[in-house]
């Protein structure tokens, strides 16, 4: 329920303006824009900046955050726009589209010891699986896995249509389940 | 072509956006399947965690410190001389501030190994604790963890509400002791209350696993799983410590597990809408809903009359004073109120 928290955080950093529950917020996202990031720009130091940059104006604008009905997205949102004005300051004309080419970025999950149905040999064969997804339907997955975002909401922030969302997270899925071995999951 | 479409429809139910003739589709494909439990591995799939490599965690310690020494170098508006309305109104805030949100006891005497918190009536506490983990205190709540928290051990005490979001350590589980409940946690969110004059402890768990167990029965473990919430009814102090054989009985009756759904609308939880400033209850006797309006609006509600305690009501309060809220709620069920002070006293309709 890192939505709660967020949308707490939003309400504290924009009445009290503590640098606190912008350091909480950084926290919570900022492996997520910095993926984002990564993928649209496909460049590391860049997207570190870009993330940082997102945070800041964030602070300079936080008594506006109250209004912000899915600080989530909202996030999201941000990063996505900023990568955009950095690709434009390189190339004339930028937008994100079902053709854009985006970048590989690697990410890796880990299970928790009492998770009773996947092992951490099982979860060797899923990270290993993911990595090799395609950038988009792995972008497209980690989104969905970590967000709280609905098919509708990703699709909107890659500017992509719902179908296109729902295609790629059947791919994901169908993959990292075929991935494990059978005799992993019989009981 | 029916491989195609499973994998649609699961991925369909992974958002949550399956309808019911397509559940039932999915249904029948599945049995077509036998052997293989995909939906169960793909609900564990939600369970995961993101583990960053290590030049993942340093491109965020540098974001963090790149971003904190921005915002300190921002220049501060300054606040003209003249003005000492202006100095007085900031004071007076700052006191204000301090006296009702929060009250550290960082070094009680008799080198007491934890740092303590209480929370006024009517306030909410956010507390970052020294491993990234958040607690967030609802209101009348005493709270306390160890004070080398993240270096040896991680050890809460509450009696209140809180949600938890602790951030996972294999290495180093979290323990919560709520009342006669002790909550093992290696990193999820969830959910307790446990107010002294409640007369049971509740977990709701969003995320992850935890395990709880009772201070009585400490071999006793249960395992929750996401959407699951356990309710705790103190045990009677006679029954307690009878080890015949219908001990076991009774102990079946004071645990319950139950499963828990988030709003379809905003995917929170009934449990966490305090979280939001709002009080919501579903099918909640007057009793139980009495003690959580006395916390909401600093007040004592007394029954005159106990029948009145059994009434069920489902509805949500936002912004409404003590006063419409009890005639919202009197509009579904007989019952009279008389407001002194801060007394409300509920009796027999009319």
């Amino acid at each position: 329920m890192t939505k709660d928290a967020a949308y707490i955080l939003f309400t504290r950093l924009s009445s009290t303006g503590d640098e606190e529950a912008l350091a909480g917020l950084h926290h919570i996202y900022f492996y997520r824009l910095y993926k984002l990031s990564c993928s649209i720009i496909g460049d590391t130091s860049a997207a570190e900046e870009i993330v940082n940059d997102v945070f800041l104006r964030i602070w300079q604008k936080r008594s506006l955050l109250k209004d912000v009905a899915n600080p989530e997205l909202y996030l999201l949102k941000c990063a996505r726009n900023r990568c955009l004005e950095f690709l434009r300051s390189r190339r004339s004309s930028v937008r994100l589209t079902e053709e854009d080419e985006l970048h590989d970025f690697s990410v890796q999950w880990e299970v928790s010891p009492e998770q009773l149905l996947i092992s951490s040999e099982m979860m060797r064969y899923i990270n290993k699986v993911i990595d090799q997804l395609a950038p988009k339907c792995k972008l497209i997955f980690l989104l969905v896995k970590e967000s709280n975002l609905k098919y509708k909401e990703v699709a909107e922030l890659l500017n992509i249509s719902v179908k296109t969302v729902e295609a790629q997270m059947s791919i994901a899925l169908k993959k990292i389940s075929l991935s494990v071995p059978l005799t992993f999951l019989q009981h | 072509m029916a491989d195609k479409r499973l994998w649609e429809l699961l991925a369909k139910q992974y958002d949550g956006q399956l309808s019911e003739d397509e559940l039932r589709e999915l249904q029948m494909l599945l049995q077509q399947q036998d052997t293989v439990p995909y939906t169960e591995l793909l609900s564990e799939l939600k369970g995961l965690a993101l583990r960053p490599s290590h030049e993942d965690k340093k491109a965020k310690e540098g974001s963090l410190s790149a971003i904190m020494q921005s915002i300190r170098e921002e220049p501060v508006p300054r606040i003209r001389k003249r003005q000492p309305m202006v100095w007085a109104a900031v004071l007076l805030a700052a006191a204000v501030v301090t006296f009702v949100l929060i009250e550290i006891n960082k070094r009680s005497p008799g080198g007491d190994p934890f740092d303590r918190i209480v929370t006024k009536t009517g306030s909410k506490t956010l507390i970052n604790l020294p491993d990234s983990s958040t607690v967030v205190l609802n209101s009348a709540c005493q709270f306390a963890y160890n004070k080398d928290f993240g270096r040896k051990s991680r050890e809460m005490q509450l009696t209140g509400e809180a949600w938890f979001d602790i951030h996972g350590n294999p290495d180093m589980p979290l323990i919560v002791h709520a009342g006669n409940v002790i909550i093992r946690v290696l990193g999820t969110t969830f959910n307790v209350r446990a107010y002294a004059e409640d007369s049971f402890v509740e977990a709701t768990l969003v995320k992850g696993v935890i395990e709880v167990s009772l201070k009585t029965d400490p071999e006793r473990k249960i395992l929750l799983r996401p959407n699951e919430k356990i309710v705790i009814r103190n045990q009677p102090a006679e029954t307690a410590p009878s080890p015949d054989s219908s001990r076991s009985k009774s102990r079946e009756e004071v645990i319950r597990v139950t499963q828990v759904e988030p709003d379809p609308r905003d995917s929170t939880y009934i449990e966490t809408a305090w979280l939001k400033e709002k009080l919501v209850f579903r099918k909640e006797t007057f009793a139980s809903l009495a003690r959580r309006m006395e916390r909401w609006y600093q007040v004592r509600i007394d029954f005159a009359d106990t029948s009145r305690q059994s009434l069920l009501f489902t509805g949500s309060f936002e912004k409404e004073t003590v006063g419409e809220a009890l005639d919202a709620l009197r509009r579904s069920a007989p019952f009279s109120y008389d407001i002194n002070g801060k007394t409300i006293t509920i009796s027999r309709g009319h």
